[in-house]
């Protein structure tokens, strides 16, 4: 399909075609593309702008974008008994104080926060010797224990969600960090990749290390760890987008303790609340979420492609 | 090292692990979907193949089954479908490229609760963007389409809260947040086709667009689609986060959305009946392990190397 | 058989000019080789030839037909790649029928399953060229095999199968042997050349080794920095090289370069040593190049320099000799019969051969004196 690509490196340039044909059917390719960028971002219009209005424009769909931005009267400071002066609040304001108010916003922030590093560094802490050991190390029964991996990859950990939460619910586990956690600690997948990886280090390298005198514990993360920085950080993304936005797991083991709320959680427990005029601040509340990993992906956005295709292709 | 036994220690973590979260659960879920367990039992009753002989003739399975498989096998041909094409297109633009890679990768970076509860308001049937949109369009050319001069005449649909709209607006979700991942993954698939087919290709006489897909794009892109297919599948099979957000009890108008997963956390985790929910992971895992070794059979048989 | 003339053909990528005004006019039936160092071009002149690029200045003329604008597929050229581009999930007969296929069959013969049934007899007839053609490059066993079960050599006959089904007015190779081992590709070599013969059709072949420039073509193209520095039969660009870069390219071990000079009288002095009394050439520092097989040891030599290294290839001993005030050592060529003679830094004397000398001014290029000489035969 890529008949007048002019990238950098040779280009497949037929010689026919006149310069008007070339540039109608880029012209259309883009139109395309446009019209499928507009329902994409449909869903992040609403958000962001209705993040941004008072509950009178919402309802009536006024407003464009940004909203007007004219203070409205916020009735529930009315019914706590204030005067009228002094319940005229700006929308953006209203809003987004409202959802740090409403709910413990920032709690929720922080608990996602650690939450999703401490599946991430536990997952390393586990995976990476297994790694080390299935591509460079030669032991008896390496290959069942690989090909358990490669059965492990099967399950989907949200299929088995349903006996987990029965084995921690008998531990009493369940409202806790634990519950948040453990479950994710065994990343078959991520085992997976660093094998495919490491199998890709020259034995040479590992070889010196042992003449230099390292032991084996040293050289997993004293030399393996340093090669494998750029598949660590592809997983790395992998695993805090997953977990970050993860809503299944917690809502099934999270059923008491708002305190431990994870931001997808807090989300929704905003809307269930929610007494039908509160889209404002309920919007706000869906931007904060999705803004952290947004902003990272934008900044990163090469290493978040790489992550996932790495993790397909291998 | 010879003699070194430190690789018990690097592989005993994982090891143990794997064994506790992954395959004894599995165990545990054959074990309950022959039982009548509820949590807080002290014991459990065997009761056999009741649990399966429920799931397979009762009617709210029925509409389980019927849900899952509408919601997957419109997920995923649209997904793969539009993954591919959005890949195809991008990759062979001169600029911008990289401006709608982003774009189109979005909704996979969001959390899918945040954008389905947005998406809800966009198809509330009153106060929604999407109707409020088509009203707009009331009384211009589009009215000679029935569907929509009806729509226009009484009221467009409540979509998701109407019978026969809600699992394929479900569905639209679906597709919405999860092509652009398939897209990443097709454009990897296609960097990596070298050069010099496309040229050889070339000088053998296929000249258009067509020609080359069919000679050199498809078949080297063999393994990427059995990836993206069963990826898919899984991932449509998993769909939970857009039905509880949207219904919290009972899976939609008359159950027309009650998928897989949804019905284990209702039945094992409201209902406190798991013995049944156990049943229902059981049946849900059969599938996705099928769908897997398929997947790596087919990769066996597709892989051509250049 | 028909002769193809590149004109004024001029291509920059960006702001880096590739090729600069390139003419090349090759022969019917001519084995044509462009050779020369990485980046020089080469390989963008081929695919200009070919048609997978546009040139951005000149025409390519194909008998008497231009070509410039047209299609590759519709210029009956056939290319030979670097990596073989075989389709990887076609057979090899598949592969050498996809040409074929393409040119010679409407789109309903070209349907998957149906197309065999509707289009029945031209199928067989273009499978009976197939078949014709893996027969003359003995790999008809191979033909359902697809590539990634063939060898190296294998699949560059597979590769060159599929260009020769077509029976195309001129093969094109980009550096085909370069992916082999040595062995199989001294083989190879020969292979082509007598392909060559039989075949009596044209040759446009790129290559960055010198070797297979001089042994396999009719004419060869020393190219560098996107221009051709000369064209002509390989003896006369190997005895009469037109500039000092071509004599440094072409010939190894490469040629020695050693500063003289040209004084009032037309005489040729190296190093001090006069070598020529008339030249008929003005008065100029110059650059002396002579091959190592023109050096010989001379006990009454008026060189003299200290042996560094000595290289035994079992057929040719090569000597490092270092001469004061040369930095870099000059290569002569000798026999193992001498080995014993001649030992690290001791040392020799020797003479170069006046007339297998080459002269080149200031500027690169070569200055032709006035002396005929046994080597300006054309």
């Amino acid at each position: 399909m890529s008949d007048l690509t002019r990238s950098t490196d040779r280009s497949y340039a037929p010689t026919d075609g006149l310069v008007l044909r070339f540039s109608t059917r880029e012209a259309m390719k883009h139109a395309v593309l446009i019209l499928g960028a507009m329902v994409v971002l449909l869903p992040f219009y609403v958000m962001v702008s209705y993040s941004l209005k008072a509950p009178a424009e919402i309802m009536q769909q006024t407003g464009g974008f940004l909203g007007s931005q004219e203070p409205f009267r916020d009735d529930f400071c009315i019914k706590l008994g204030n005067a009228v002066e002094d319940c005229m609040v700006n929308p953006i304001v209203y809003n987004y104080t409202t959802a740090f108010e409403k709910a413990p916003l920032v709690r929720y922030l922080l608990n996602g926060v650690i939450v999703t590093v401490s599946i991430f560094l536990i997952q390393v802490i586990v995976a990476l010797p297994c790694a080390y050991a299935l591509a460079k190390l030669k032991f008896w029964g390496r290959e069942a224990v690989f090909g358990l991996v490669l059965f492990c990859l099967l399950i989907p950990v949200h299929a088995i969600a349903l006996p987990l939460y029965i084995m921690l619910a008998k531990l009493g586990l369940t409202n806790s960090y634990a519950a948040l956690i453990i479950p994710w600690t065994i990343s078959v997948f991520g085992i997976f990749l660093m094998r495919q990886f490491f199998m890709t280090v020259p034995d040479d390298l590992i070889d010196a290390a042992r003449m230099d005198g390292m032991s084996e514990y040293s050289i997993v993360w004293n030399v393996m760890l340093p090669t494998a920085i750029p598949a660590l950080m592809a997983f790395g993304i992998f695993s805090v987008v997953a977990h970050w936005n993860d809503y299944f797991w917690p809502r099934i083991v999270i059923t008491g303790n708002r305190d431990l709320f994870t931001p997808p959680l807090g989300l929704r427990e905003f809307k269930g609340d929610a007494d039908g005029d509160n889209f404002g601040p309920m919007m706000a509340t869906a931007c904060i979420i999705v803004t952290p990993l947004i902003v990272a992906f934008l900044l990163a956005q090469r290493r978040f492609i790489e992550g996932i295709t790495l993790s397909g292709m291998k | 090292m010879p003699g070194s036994r430190a690789y018990l220690w690097f592989i005993g973590p994982a090891l143990i692990l794997m064994f506790l979260i992954l395959l004894l659960p599995i165990g545990i879920a054959g074990a309950l979907s022959v039982t009548d367990y509820s949590l807080g039992n002290t014991s459990a009753n065997f009761v056999g193949a009741e649990n399966y002989e429920r799931i397979f003739t009762r009617t709210t399975y029925e509409k389980m089954f019927g849900a899952t498989f509408r919601y997957v096998f419109v997920v995923v041909p649209l997904t793969v479908f539009l993954g591919l094409g959005a890949a195809l297109l991008i990759h062979s633009l001169t600029r911008f490229g990289d401006l709608y890679k982003t774009i189109y990768f979005l909704p996979v970076m969001a959390a899918l609760i945040a954008m389905a509860i947005v998406w809800e308001f966009a198809f509330h049937p009153t106060i929604g963007i999407i109707n409020a949109t088509l009203e707009r369009g009331c009384g211009t050319w589009l009215e000679a389409w029935n569907w929509y001069a009806a729509g226009c005449e009484r009221t467009f649909p409540l979509w998701l809260t109407d019978r026969d709209y809600a699992i394929w607006t479900v569905a639209f979700i679906g597709v919405w947040q999860g092509f652009g991942f398939n897209m990443v993954l097709y454009l990897a698939g296609l960097t990596s086709i070298p050069r010099s087919l496309y040229d050889a290709a070339g000088m053998d006489g296929a000249q258009s667009g067509w020609d080359r897909f069919r000679l050199v794009t498809w078949p080297m892109l063999g393994p990427t689609t059995v990836f993206v297919v069963t990826i898919s599948f899984i991932r449509s099979f998993q769909v939970f986060d857009t039905v509880e957000a949207f219904y919290p009890q009972g899976g939609g108008p008359s159950k027309s959305v009650y998928v897989m997963m949804f019905a284990i956390y209702e039945k094992a985790i409201q209902q406190n009946l798991m013995g049944i929910g156990a049943a229902i992971t059981v049946v849900f895992l059969g599938f996705v392990m099928f769908l897997t070794i398929l997947q790596r059979w087919l990769v066996e048989r597709r892989t051509h190397y250049v | 058989m028909s002769k193809i003339v590149l004109s004024g053909i001029g291509k920059s990528f960006g702001e880096t000019p590739v090729l600069r005004g390139i003419d090349l006019t090759v022969e019917a039936g001519q084995f044509v080789t462009l050779v020369g160092p990485s980046g020089c071009g080469k390989s963008t002149l081929l695919r200009i030839l070919a048609g997978l690029e546009a040139a951005d200045t000149g025409t390519v003329t194909i008998g008497d037909r231009d070509v410039t604008r047209t299609r590759p597929s519709d210029r009956n050229l056939a290319m030979v790649f670097q990596s073989y581009a075989l389709y990887p999930h076609l057979t090899v007969a598949e592969n050498m029928m996809t040409p074929l296929k393409l040119r010679d069959l409407g789109p309903a013969g070209r349907l998957p399953i149906v197309g065999p049934m509707l289009a029945r007899s031209e199928y067989l007839r273009l499978r009976q060229q197939v078949q014709t053609t893996a027969e003359a490059l003995r790999i008809e066993a191979l033909l359902h095999r697809k590539p990634g079960q063939l060898s190296g050599g294998q699949r560059q006959r597979a590769a060159l199968g599929r260009a020769m089904v077509r029976n195309p007015v001129a093969f094109l190779m980009d550096e085909p042997l370069s992916n082999l081992d040595a062995a199989l590709r001294v083989h190879m070599r020969a292979e082509l050349s007598e392909l060559h013969r039989r075949l009596e059709t044209t040759f446009v072949y790129v290559t960055h080794d010198q070797a297979e420039a001089l042994t396999m073509s009719d004419q060869m193209a020393v190219m560098m920095n996107g221009e051709i520095l000369q064209y002509g039969r390989p003896a006369h660009v190997y005895g009469a090289p037109a500039s000092l870069e071509v004599a440094k390219f072409i010939g190894s071990p490469a040629i020695n370069v050693l500063p003289g000079e040209i004084d009032s009288t037309g005489g040729l002095s190296v190093m001090g040593k006069l070598l020529l009394p008339d030249t008929r050439l003005a008065r100029q520092p110059v650059s002396v190049g002579v091959r190592p097989e023109h050096l010989t040891l001379d006990p009454n030599g008026s060189f003299r320099g200290v042996i560094r290294h000595r290289e035994n290839l079992g057929s040719d001993l090569f000597l490092h000799v270092q001469l004061d005030g040369v930095e870099k050592a000059v290569i002569l060529r000798s026999h193992p019969r001498i080995l014993a003679g001649t030992g690290l830094e001791e040392e020799v004397t020797f003479s170069a051969t006046a007339d297998e000398v080459h002269v080149f001014g200031a500027d690169g290029l070569r200055l032709h004196m006035a002396r005929p000489s046994l080597v300006e035969v054309a």
